[in-house]
């Protein structure tokens, strides 16, 4: 991203006014749910076992999306979150992506795909505007925790689920 | 940027500064989920409010060569062919007139008339990010005449270097070849794009006229993105367009065919209802159109030749569209330039037409919050002229006879607010054009949106739109045997529109239904049958109706993911149309079209099956047979009805690796064409014959199959 445009990106981005579309916060109170396929089956959510989860929205041609990809893979090795990755696009672009997110895709990080209409599941986890990337923290009760729409890093993550622990 | 954390809130307001030009894919560091096929997603922000939206990887799966393969057989979405020989296509909305759908190159409108005629053909899918298709009259802000609605092509800004080939081939002659090359570098990217595409003549009948237009097309286009250029994100693409079609006479030998005048070198008794004689066909009361005084019955000798069938048109078009956008105080700035050179040399059955157009866009515009609303505004100027030189099939010159020129500078303010936390968005614009013709008009449109749940909501319109009309050329592509056109048109046509939207879209079922309700006044007519009161000569005159034209229509599409491999979509659509005069909708349509859909994808294999089937069609009404009635060859009369047909289309494709793919497909399986049941051609009670008595498909089974490459 260049200088100018990282500028206009806060500058906008602060520009916030109370009277646009917003998400309802009604999405941090109520467990989250989603049925999506792994290419084999369809995954529920509500049907794993409880544990901290992070779930993760993204394009193989968005390039902070592919940017991140490491660092959920390397959280969804350390066990203590689950990691799902959500791709809003076909199996076979995510097929086509390069070998190193190929990699980062793989088990323990459970890798679904979006419906061809992500505009309802996206709303529910809090991500109306449908700008990717965009990753929610849920807790052991499928509640969001913390939510943020661009990039992560190692950071953000340990402290959103640290906080995510917190009563 | 790591550490920034944006609201969405944020986030709702940054996207509705983005505008067309950088929300398309990529803003900065965020990228907008483009990611949908089925269903609407209204975003009532945005200058151009998408009803639907088809992305790259949708216009793959379909097989899709050009834009109109692209956009047809889907609800509320058709492709009209309006002429047997020539085959001119329209992009139908709402079953609206073709003239109606206005076509943008990334938000930028820049074709119109002539180049509306045969240019849809011609648009290049290379490099296009998705399309945008707005149903409804003032569903485009900067297009008011688009009284149907807008298709507004996204292109795609690479993120890394990429090169595309593909290579297909198909039955009658078909070539296609799709090159598409992008270079990244810091803070850009440019693009190039190549498309050959080849088809020949398609004659099912046996009587050596066609009804599939033969055609050799070249496209070719760069592109550019600059992300930063003193503060403006700049993109752009020139594209050039060379083609040659022929319909009537088989093959390509385009000069033997203006060449050969006399004779008859077809066969009138082959196809269905054919004439009793090869020579020429039966004229029911007889050559004079009188029954009853000795003549009746009588065959009408053929004896123009080659070139008396046939429609030769080559087009030579030069396009260039560009936008800048950059941060203007808490907003944004746009800047946008469109310019366009069209030019059509054209052989019609003996007569001559060549033309010559010219367009210009400009727009300026900005997006400012002001308190709690996001207002729009802009200045636009559109500039279109076009000259022709012709003749007439006897040699008489009728040089000019269309010439136009129209100049419309224009300004349009739009207001959008979200109320109770965004449960309910509301947009409401207006926009004032100064025609140089028409004088002042003045448009404006409603959007709210109400959003039920995450996953269901409602899409309420009213809008209005108005529209110049041009030439004779967007009604009747061919009828150029007149000596002069005495244009009686005094008030622009105007188009009121209501629609409302019920979606759902959920994680495996998704629905979208959607009521729709369009009258229009004034609508351009042609009376290509007057005659000069003083000379004698054959005029045609270009009027305007005297009573409003309404069609109202209903649609649903529901979409469920059977497996996590198979999808499969059914949709519905029906229309009723209340017109008294002939002519205002002058193509037949039908009431009802029925679409059904399997998608298939797992591993290396992609699979799309699609049934489509066309309720009647009442031709009675739509052709005017109470004034004009239509014979086939051997003197009985045409259809009242068309017969209700299914069409399916099949494609699958095997990815070998990341690199290379191989699909095959093939359209209209089981084979189903018009000329089994009725031919294109008809006559009228003296003999004289037209090519437009068309309802069904004009090419019957077609095979294709091809190789795709990427790197």
């Amino acid at each position: 991203m260049t200088a100018g445009g990282l500028k206009l990106f806060l500058l906008l981005a602060l520009a916030a006014e109370p009277g646009f579309a917003v998400d309802r916060p009604s999405t941090a109170k109520t467990p989250l749910d989603f049925e999506l396929s792994n290419g084999q089956q369809f995954v529920k959510l509500s049907s794993l076992p409880s544990m901290p989860t992070v779930v993760n929205f993204w394009r193989a041609d968005c390039p902070p999306c592919v940017r991140e990809m490491p660092e959920l893979a390397a959280l969804a090795r350390n066990g203590k979150a689950r990691v799902i990755t959500v791709a809003l696009q076909r199996p076979s672009e995510t097929a086509a992506a390069p070998a190193e997110i190929q990699a980062a895709l793989q088990p323990p990080l459970l890798s679904l795909h979006g419906p061809g209409d992500p505009r309802g599941l996206l709303a529910r986890f809090g991500n109306r505007a449908g700008a990717l990337p965009h990753t929610v923290i849920l807790d052991t009760g499928r509640r969001a925790c913390t939510q943020r729409t661009g990039e992560i890093n190692r950071h953000w993550l340990a402290a959103s689920l640290a906080s995510c622990d917190q009563p | 940027m790591q550490h920034f954390d944006p609201k969405p809130l944020s986030l709702a307001v940054l996207l509705a500064f983005a505008g067309p030009a950088l929300a398309d894919k990529q803003l900065g560091e965020i990228t907008v989920s483009s990611g949908k096929s089925v269903g609407a997603r209204p975003v009532l922000r945005d200058e151009i409010i998408a009803t639907e939206s088809l992305g790259a990887r949708e216009l793959e799966k379909t097989g899709a060569t050009m834009l109109t393969e692209a956009l047809d057989k889907r609800p509320g979405i058709s492709v009209q062919t309006e002429c047997s020989i020539c085959n001119v296509r329209n992009v139908v909305l709402n079953n609206l007139p073709g003239r109606y759908t206005t076509l943008l190159i990334d938000g930028i409108p820049i074709f119109s008339s002539v180049s509306t005629a045969y240019g849809l053909d011609s648009v290049s899918l290379g490099g296009v990010e998705r399309i945008d298709i707005s149903r409804g009259a003032g569903t485009s802000l900067i297009a008011p005449e688009a009284l149907a609605g807008s298709v507004n092509i996204v292109t795609r800004r690479p993120i890394k270097d990429e090169l595309l080939i593909n290579q297909q081939f198909g039955s009658f002659g078909h070539i296609n070849t799709d090159l598409f090359g992008a270079k990244t570098f810091a803070g850009g990217a440019l693009t190039a794009n190549f498309n050959h595409n080849a088809h020949d003549s398609v004659d099912a009948d046996g009587n050596k006229v066609s009804e599939y237009t033969g055609f050799k097309r070249n496209l070719g286009g760069i592109g550019y993105f600059i992300d930063d250029v003193g503060g403006f994100s700049i993109k752009g693409r020139l594209d050039i367009v060379d083609e040659k079609r022929m319909g009537g006479a088989m093959g390509d030998n385009y000069s033997k065919v203006k060449g050969d005048e006399t004779g008859n070198p077809f066969n009138w008794s082959k196809g269905k209802n054919g004439s009793p004689s090869a020579a020429g066909w039966v004229a029911v009361d007889g050559p004079d159109g009188i029954a009853g005084n000795g003549d009746d019955g009588s065959i009408v000798p053929y004896n123009d030749g080659l070139g008396g069938m046939s429609e030769i048109i080559f087009t030579d078009r030069q396009q260039f569209v560009s936008s800048a956008t950059r941060k203007l105080g808490d907003g944004t700035l746009r800047f946008a330039v469109g310019l366009a050179r069209h030019k059509q040399d054209s052989y019609y059955e003996h007569a001559i037409y060549k033309a010559e157009q010219t367009q210009y866009y400009l727009e300026t515009s900005t997006q400012q919050p002001l308190g709690a609303t996001l207002v729009t505004a802009g200045l636009t100027y559109r500039y279109e002229d076009l000259k022709s030189k012709g003749a007439m099939a006897n040699g008489t010159s009728n040089d000019g006879i269309d010439n136009y020129k129209y100049r419309t500078p224009g300004v349009f303010l739009q207001a959008y607010h979200a109320f109770l936390d965004g449960l309910v968005e509301v947009n409401g614009s207006v926009r004032h054009d100064d025609h140089n013709v028409f004088g002042g008009i003045t448009s404006p449109r409603l959007n709210v949106l109400w959003n039920h749940s995450h996953e269901l909501n409602s899409r309420f319109a009213v809008g209005r739109g108005f529209r110049a009309p041009t030439s004779f050329f967007e009604q009747d592509h061919g009828i150029l045997d007149t000596s002069r056109i005495v244009r009686e048109i005094k008030e622009a046509e105007i188009s009121d529109n209501a629609s409302y939207a019920l979606s759902y879209a959920g994680d495996r079922l998704a629905w979208v239904g959607s009521l729709n309700y369009n009258r229009i006044r004034n609508m351009a007519l042609l009376d290509s049958g007057a005659t000069d009161p003083i000379t004698g000569a054959a005029i045609t005159r270009f009027t305007s109706a005297r009573k409003p034209v309404t069609v109202i229509g209903a649609d649903i599409t529901l979409t469920y993911k059977l497996t996590p491999q198979l999808e499969t979509t059914v949709a519905a659509e029906h229309y009723k149309y209340r017109f008294s005069e002939a002519g205002t909708l002058a193509f037949a349509r039908p009431e009802t079209r029925a679409y059904l859909r399997l998608d298939y994808e797992s591993g290396p294999w992609t699979g799309m099956a699609r049934g489509t089937w066309t309720g009647p069609m009442d031709l009675k009404k739509f052709y005017d047979y109470a004034n004009t009635p239509r014979y086939n060859f051997d003197g009985t009369p045409k259809m009242d009805k068309s017969p209700s047909y299914w069409t399916v289309d099949m494609r699958g494709e095997y990815r070998i690796n990341k690199q290379w793919g191989l699909y095959l497909g093939v359209d209209n399986l089981f084979d189903f064409k018009q000329s089994d049941k009725e031919s294109m051609l008809w006559v009228d009670g003296a003999g004289n014959y037209d090519v437009t008595q068309i309802w069904g498909p004009n090419r019957g089974r077609f095979i294709y199959g091809g190789v795709k490459f990427a790197l």
